[in-house]
C-alpha cells in the first residue's frame, strides 16, 4: 500500500527533470533553461531567472488527491536578510517561493486551484521558516525557524484533520495558524511548480536560490517514525523501491585511535628475560640485567621526560616511550 | 527483526576477550566490540542534546572515559555523559549524519585498542570480528537474513591509514536441538541422523543446557547423530536442550600474519556499495543458503589495516562498515 500510494517522485538526478511516477519530464521555464545538477548529487539548484513546471505532458499528473498526503523533500535553503517596507520604513521579512502543487478541484475546471503550496520565509533571527497553505490558503500555518545553508529535511502530513510538519525527523511547533483545515482536498489531476511565485514578485518576494532534492509525494497520510527514519537516512530509494522495505541497511561504526598511553599490565620474570604484558596486546621480553643497570643510573634524567605514575603496583607511562 | 552485533574473537570459546589486540580470530568471545545502550528519544539531525537510557547490566560503568559514540552508522563526539545525558561537541564525525529514534542502539566506540602500533614487514595488520544475529526480545524468536553482504561505507579518514576487509563463514553452523542418549564422552541425538555428513561438527563445541562444561567435538557421526568430545563431561543427563555452536574462525598466531586462504575466506577487498563482499563469495557454497544467517548464527569479518612507511598520525582511524541483509524470506 505504501509503494503503491507513491505519486510523485523527483530525484533531480540528472539535468532533465524526470518525473519518475509518470515517466515525463518537467518543463524548465524563465529566461535561463540551464539547469543545475550539482555532479556530486546535491539536487537542484533554483535560481533567480527560472522555474520548474510539469504537467506529465500535459494532462496534469493523476495525484488524486482525497483527503490526505504526505509530501517530502531536502531543502537547502538560503536566507537573503530582510528588507525596508517601502511605505513605512519597517524591516520586512521576504518570502520565497517554492513548491505549488496547482489541481483541478472539479474536474471539469481548468487547472488553476493551488491545493498544497509552499513559501519559504525570513525572520527576524536570520533563520527561515516554511510557510504551507491548502487549498487556496483555505489554512495556512508556519513551522518552527530553521538554518539556512544547511540541509534540512522536510515531512508533511495531512490526514485530513490533522497536520503536521516534522523538520529533520522532529515534529515542528506550528504557529500562525489561520483558517480551517479543509475536510477534502477533492483534487485529482495536477500541474506542479518549483520556484514560481503565481502573485508575481516585489520587494518582499523574491526568487528561491537554495537547493532542493528528493522531492515525493503520496495520496496518503505516513507518520511512522521508522519511514522517516529510513528515508532520511537511506534515501529516497527507501520508498522509490518496494525492495526496500525488506532490505535491511545496518552500519557499524568503529572508531579506534591507537591508544597514546602504553600501560603495563603484568610482568613476569623468569630468571632468564622479564617479560612485560602492556595494555595494547603486546608481550615485551627483556633482559634482566640491561633494565636492572638502566634503572640504577637513569631516573633524574629521563622520569623528567616521562609522565608516569604507579597504579596497583606497577609502573604506568602515560605520555612518553621506553627505549629497551 | 534481525539484529546483527559485533562480538571480539578469543582463543577459547565462552569467554570474554578484554584484550582488544588479540581478536585475531578463533571462536566468538562473549564480549562486544563496544558498550552498548539505546536512545530513550528521538535525536533530529541537528540535536546536541539527548539522553541515553541505562545499560541494562553494568548501568554506567565503563562509560566514564566514552567520548564517541555510534547511532545507526553515525560517529558523535561527545563533550560529556553524565548520567545518562550526552552532550555532543560534533555530530557526524565521520561525515554521516542521520536521524535516530528512540529505542535505536548507542554503541561506545569503545574500540580504541583494536588496533596498535604492531605491524608487519608490510605495515599491515589484521584483526578479526565475529558478527552475530541474536535474537532481539525472545531468544526463542528466529529471524533469517537472507543474502547477507558486506561492504566498507568508509574507508579510514586518515591518509595514512587503509582498509580492507574479507569475511570468513564458519564451516558448520548454530545448532540447537534434544539429546536423546550421553555418556562422559558423546552426546546422541538420533533426530540428526542422515542429516548431517560425517565431522561436519568436528572442531566446534557443545553446550547443554543447565550445564557449565563446553565440550569440544572431536568427532561426529553423521549416521547415528553422535558427537563424541575430546573431555568427559562431569554429568550425563539426557533429554535436555544442547546446542552447537558455529564453528571458529582461523585463529592467527599474532596480528601480523594475514590469515591463509581456505574454501571459507574471501579476498581482501576494499569494497563499496556496488562491489560488496557476500557470504556466497567464499568458494565452498553448496547452495544459496550458505549466504544466509540464522538467529545466533555469525559469520567473521576480517580486517586488515595498512600504514604509510613512517606515519606518524593515528588520529581518524575510524571506518563504518554497513551489513545489507534481506529478512522478505
Amino acid at each position: 500500500m505504501w509503494s503503491s500510494d507513491l505519486k510523485f517522485l523527483l530525484k533531480f538526478q540528472t539535468s532533465l527533470i524526470y518525473e519518475e511516477i509518470s515517466q515525463t519530464y518537467m518543463a524548465v521555464s524563465g529566461t535561463d533553461s540551464t539547469v543545475s545538477i550539482p555532479s556530486t548529487g546535491s539536487g537542484y539548484v533554483m535560481q533567480n531567472d527560472q522555474y520548474l513546471v510539469g504537467s506529465a505532458s500535459g494532462a496534469g499528473y493523476p495525484l488524486n488527491l482525497a483527503s490526505a498526503f504526505t509530501l517530502g523533500f531536502w531543502l537547502k535553503s538560503v536566507n537573503p536578510g530582510f528588507v525596508t517596507d517601502e511605505v513605512t520604513g519597517d524591516p520586512e521579512s521576504i518570502t520565497m517561493p517554492l513548491l505549488n502543487f496547482v489541481g483541478s478541484i472539479n474536474p471539469s475546471d481548468v487547472l488553476s486551484d493551488s491545493v498544497i503550496e509552499v513559501t519559504e520565509i525570513t525572520n527576524a533571527a536570520e533563520m527561515n521558516q516554511m510557510k504551507i497553505s491548502l487549498k487556496d490558503g483555505a489554512y495556512y500555518a508556519l513551522t518552527t525557524s530553521y538554518t539556512p545553508d544547511l540541509w534540512h529535511h522536510f515531512w508533511i502530513v495531512y490526514d485530513g484533520s490533522t497536520f503536521s510538519v516534522r523538520i529533520d525527523g522532529e515534529e515542528t511547533i506550528l504557529s500562525s495558524e489561520t483558517g480551517s483545515l479543509p475536510v477534502s482536498l477533492s483534487a485529482t489531476t495536477f500541474d506542479v511548480y518549483i520556484n514560481h511565485s503565481f502573485t508575481g514578485y516585489a520587494y518582499n518576494v523574491a526568487k528561491n536560490y537554495g537547493y532542493i532534492d528528493e522531492l515525493f509525494l503520496y495520496n496518503t497520510a505516513n507518520t511512522e517514525d521508522i519511514d522517516v527514519q529510513r528515508v532520511i537516512n537511506d534515501n529516497i530509494n527507501y520508498i522509490a523501491n518496494s525492495n526496500y522495505t525488506t532490505i535491511n541497511n545496518d552500519g557499524y561504526s568503529i572508531y579506534f585511535n591507537d591508544p597514546d598511553t602504553i600501560t603495563v599490565t603484568s610482568v613476569i620474570d623468569d630468571m632468564t628475560y622479564i617479560y612485560l604484558g602492556v595494555n595494547d596486546g603486546r608481550i615485551l621480553r627483556g633482559s634482566p640485567l640491561l633494565w636492572e643497570t638502566r634503572r640504577v643510573f637513569s631516573n633524574s634524567d629521563e622520569k623528567n621526560i616521562i609522565d608516569e605514575t604507579i597504579s596497583d603496583g606497577f609502573l604506568k607511562i602515560n605520555n612518553g616511550v621506553i627505549r629497551l | 527483526m534481525a539484529d546483527f552485533k559485533f562480538y571480539l574473537t578469543s582463543l577459547e570459546p565462552n569467554l570474554s576477550q578484554s584484550i582488544y589486540s588479540q581478536s585475531i580470530g578463533g571462536y566468538c568471545s562473549n564480549s562486544l566490540l563496544y558498550r552498548e545502550t539505546t536512545l530513550s528519544s528521538n535525536v533530529g539531525l541537528y540535536d546536541t542534546s539527548f539522553t541515553l537510557n541505562t545499560p541494562q547490566a553494568e548501568s554506567w560503568i565503563g562509560w566514564e572515559n566514552v567520548f564517541y559514540i555510534n547511532i545507526n552508522n553515525e560517529i558523535i563526539e561527545l563533550s560529556a555523559l553524565e548520567s545518562g545525558t550526552a552532550t555532543a561537541i560534533q555530530r557526524g564525525s565521520n561525515g554521516i549524519i542521520n536521524f535516530h529514534l528512540a529505542g535505536d542502539v548507542v554503541r561506545a566506540s569503545n574500540a580504541a585498542e583494536l588496533f596498535n602500533n604492531v605491524v608487519n614487514n608490510e605495515y599491515k595488520q589484521y584483526r578479526c570480528l565475529a558478527v552475530k544475529n541474536t535474537p532481539i526480545d525472545d531468544p526463542s524468536d528466529s529471524e533469517i537474513a537472507n543474502d547477507v553482504q558486506v561492504y566498507l561505507k568508509q574507508n579510514s579518514r586518515n591518509d595514512e591509514s587503509n582498509i580492507r576487509i574479507a569475511i570468513e563463514r564458519p564451516s558448520s553452523k548454530y545448532l540447537t536441538s534434544i539429546s536423546t542418549n550421553r555418556t562422559i564422552l558423546t552426546l546422541t541425538d538420533t533426530s540428526l541422523s542422515g542429516v548431517y555428513l560425517d565431522d561436519y561438527f568436528n572442531g566446534t563445541y557443545l553446550m547443554v543446557s543447565g550445564e557449565n562444561g563446553v565440550g569440544f567435538i572431536s568427532d561426529f557421526d553423521g549416521s547415528s547423530g553422535t558427537f563424541t568430545f575430546s573431555s568427559s563431561f562431569s554429568t550425563v543427563t539426557t533429554n535436555k536442550v544442547y546446542e552447537v555452536f558455529p564453528a571458529s574462525a582461523q585463529r592467527l598466531k599474532t596480528g601480523t600474519d594475514a590469515p591463509v586462504n581456505s574454501d571459507y575466506i574471501t579476498d581482501f577487498s576494499y569494497t563499496n556499495s556496488v562491489n560488496r563482499l557476500s557470504l556466497s563469495d567464499t568458494t565452498n557454497v553448496s547452495n544459496s543458503s550458505d549466504a544466509d544467517v540464522l538467529t545466533n548464527d555469525l559469520f567473521y569479518i576480517w580486517v586488515e589495516r595498512t600504514l604509510q612507511k613512517g606515519s606518524a598520525s593515528f588520529d581518524n582511524n575510524d571506518f563504518v562498515i554497513v551489513l545489507i541483509y534481506d529478512t522478505s524470506g
